[in-house]
């Protein structure tokens, strides 16, 4: 009990005290989950809005490979692109591991299937006759694929916070490919993780509260202009 | 004068089977065609290849004269060809903004001047007489509603060709005459040509200056609305236009002869031998009354039209059903002549309530020949 008060009491104090290092590991937070989820957003949206309505062969495995990536763990994310940015890997020569760098690539990857998973379900739960009855009134095929993804602007910032909260609250891609190197690439969860394991549990409930904050925020944020988006 | 689109060896292939089959057709500009036929006939489809939305399987859609139905056209070319015609679904999809954003999005698309766009989405949603829900959301709007707003957000456009795809189906009786009224009226006003399809004979003749009925994914018949009414070109197209009664001419002209019973035996047996043709005929142009009135039931049938006095037949049977239609009551008699012939008129509500026709009572039916047509008989 004496630990739990001791940690809360601590870890109010942190925070009251805007210490230096929370500050910047919060913004490294915000910066490297912000970029990986805006590189997934500018991918994903593409690519979900083409499964959605192409039609081809193989389209159904493609679509079970992005459901498999829904649920890709994070470490997993994290081993792929250790191997490919290891020094002898194929990416080697750009001596990206354990630079923030590295970690929104980790990141992408995991935001990624998110994003294109609930664009594609999202396109997909348009009427179908949408489409024609849009190029009937004259929509190009560009105005009409831009109508369609304002017809599904709330499954899209759905999308979005999604991903954004996926990667935000990740820890094992970002340790392997970061490294947790304080000042350069120590991000919350990961500075979290290490807290805890020195027996830390003042700065580690500092940070989670951080974390928590960050996540309430973002997501307040994004679902108000979701509902605005509802009634616009 | 070149047609605004002209179709050439149309087919629409899909599960291995064509359900559009077209081989020619013109839509000249301002012409009114009405297409009718029963559902699955591939109304809808041909509407479809018409507004450019649907590229066919094989064959050629011509815009002015222009081919625009090849895979690699033109981008531009199309969307052009596109913009000269406006399709108004049978169920239309509104956007999830303002009915006003709804009719205003087709001159956004083509990038008019925002002014312009306000006036004239304005004016056309006066002229459907939705003004006042301009501001509504398509959530709450009825299914009349959503159908103005559909009609509305085409003839904003402008179009050279509008295609109506049963525009009135979520409309009640009154609303609807209006508003083919109306829309007559529009259509002139801005000299565009329209194509209605609708699986209601009554409505589109009202309408059309051609009438083309479809069954199978083809065309089967087309001509001016009185012709294709008054001369359907096979059985099928009979009934569907309203010729419910389907029997062998032999039959009628055996009737005709003066024996009606006694040629009805002869004239189906014939028939069911070797064909010839059938004589069709609408329930409301056959008289049901009671048979004891032999001779009385015969004046009472009125005077023969065209003169055809020789035409008038009487045929005596059993009431075998008996239900509302409209006004009069339609009523289904097997033949005294001929246990599996069935024939069906019509009798004034009064004559049922007084029981003068009544299940399983004998009654006489009185026709006119001339108020028929003669069609091939089924499969030649």
């Amino acid at each position: 009990m004496r630990l739990i008060i001791d940690g809360i009491v601590e870890g109010l104090r942190l925070l009251a005290s805007l210490d230096r290092e929370v500050l910047r590991i919060t913004w490294l937070t915000l910066r490297v989950s912000g970029t990986a989820t805006v590189i997934a957003v500018l991918a994903g949206v593409p690519l979900g809005t083409w499964l959605g309505l192409a039609r081809f062969r193989g389209r159904g495995t493609l679509i079970t490979i992005v459901n498999v990536g829904m649920g890709l763990p994070p470490v997993i994310a994290g081993l792929l692109v250790s191997i490919l940015l290891w020094r002898s890997g194929p990416l080697g020569a750009l001596r990206l591991l354990y630079t923030p760098t590295a970690m929104i690539i980790a990141q992408g990857l995991i935001a990624s299937p998110l994003v294109i998973g609930l664009t594609r379900s999202a396109i997909e739960s348009l009427d179908t006759g949408l489409q024609e009855q849009l190029l009937s009134l004259g929509a190009s095929r560009r105005q009409m694929l831009w109508s369609l993804l304002g017809e599904c602007r709330l499954g899209l910032m759905a999308a979005v916070i999604a991903g954004f909260g996926g990667v935000v609250s990740e820890v094992g891609a970002s340790i392997m490919v970061g490294g947790n190197i304080p000042g350069h690439t120590r991000v919350l969860t990961t500075a979290i993780v290490l807290e805890v394991s020195r027996g830390q549990f003042g700065a580690a409930i500092a940070l989670s509260t951080v974390l928590m904050v960050l996540a309430y925020l973002t997501t307040a944020i994004l679902t108000g202009l979701q509902q605005k988006g509802s009634r616009a | 004068m070149t047609p605004i689109v002209r179709l050439e060896g149309v087919q629409v292939v899909r599960g291995g089977r064509p359900i559009l089959d077209v081989g020619s057709l013109t839509i000249e500009p301002g012409e009114l065609l009405g297409i009718v036929g029963p559902n699955g006939s591939g109304k809808s489809t041909l509407l479809k290849v018409l507004a450019m939305v649907l590229v066919p399987d094989t064959g050629q859609v011509s815009v002015d004269g222009k081919p625009v139905s090849s895979r690699d056209v033109d981008p531009s070319l199309l969307l052009a060809a596109r913009r000269r015609v406006t399709m108004v679904f049978q169920s239309p999809v509104l956007l999830m903004r303002s009915v006003f954003d709804n009719v205003a999005a087709g001159l956004r698309f083509r990038g008019a001047p925002e002014a312009e766009t306000r006036r004239r989405t304005a004016f056309w949603l006066d002229r459907l007489g939705i003004g006042k829900l301009a501001g509504r959301r398509p959530g709450g709007l009825s299914g009349g509603e959503v159908q103005r707003v559909a009609l509305a957000r085409a003839l904003v456009l402008e179009p050279d060709l509008l295609l109506l795809d049963e525009p009135t189906a979520n409309l009640d009786w009154p609303t609807r005459t209006r508003l083919f009224g109306d829309l007559r009226a529009i259509l002139g006003e801005i000299r565009a040509g329209a194509v209605l399809v609708t699986h209601d004979i009554h409505e589109a003749p009202h309408f059309a200056d051609r009438l083309a009925v479809m069954r199978g994914g083809r065309v089967v018949q087309s001509g001016i609305p009185a012709e294709v009414m008054d001369g359907p070109a096979d059985v099928e197209t009979a009934v569907f236009l309203g010729y419910d009664n389907v029997v062998p001419a032999a039959l009628v002209a055996g009737a005709a002869a003066g024996d009606a019973v006694g040629a009805a035996r002869g004239g189906l047996g014939a028939a069911a031998g070797g064909g010839g043709a059938m004589f069709c005929i609408g329930p409301d142009r056959v008289r049901a009354m009671a048979a004891s009135g032999g001779r009385a039931a015969m004046t009472a049938a009125g005077e023969p039209r065209g003169g055809h006095a020789e035409g008038r037949l009487v045929f005596t049977g059993q009431v075998a059903k008996l239900a509302p239609w409209g006004p009069l009551y339609r009523v289904s008699i097997v033949l005294a002549a001929a246990r599996e012939g069935i024939l069906t008129g019509t009798c004034p509500a009064q004559d049922v309530i007084d029981g003068s026709v009544a299940e399983g009572k004998a009654v006489a039916l009185v026709l006119n020949s001339a108020d028929g047509v003669l069609v091939p008989p089924p499969g030649r």
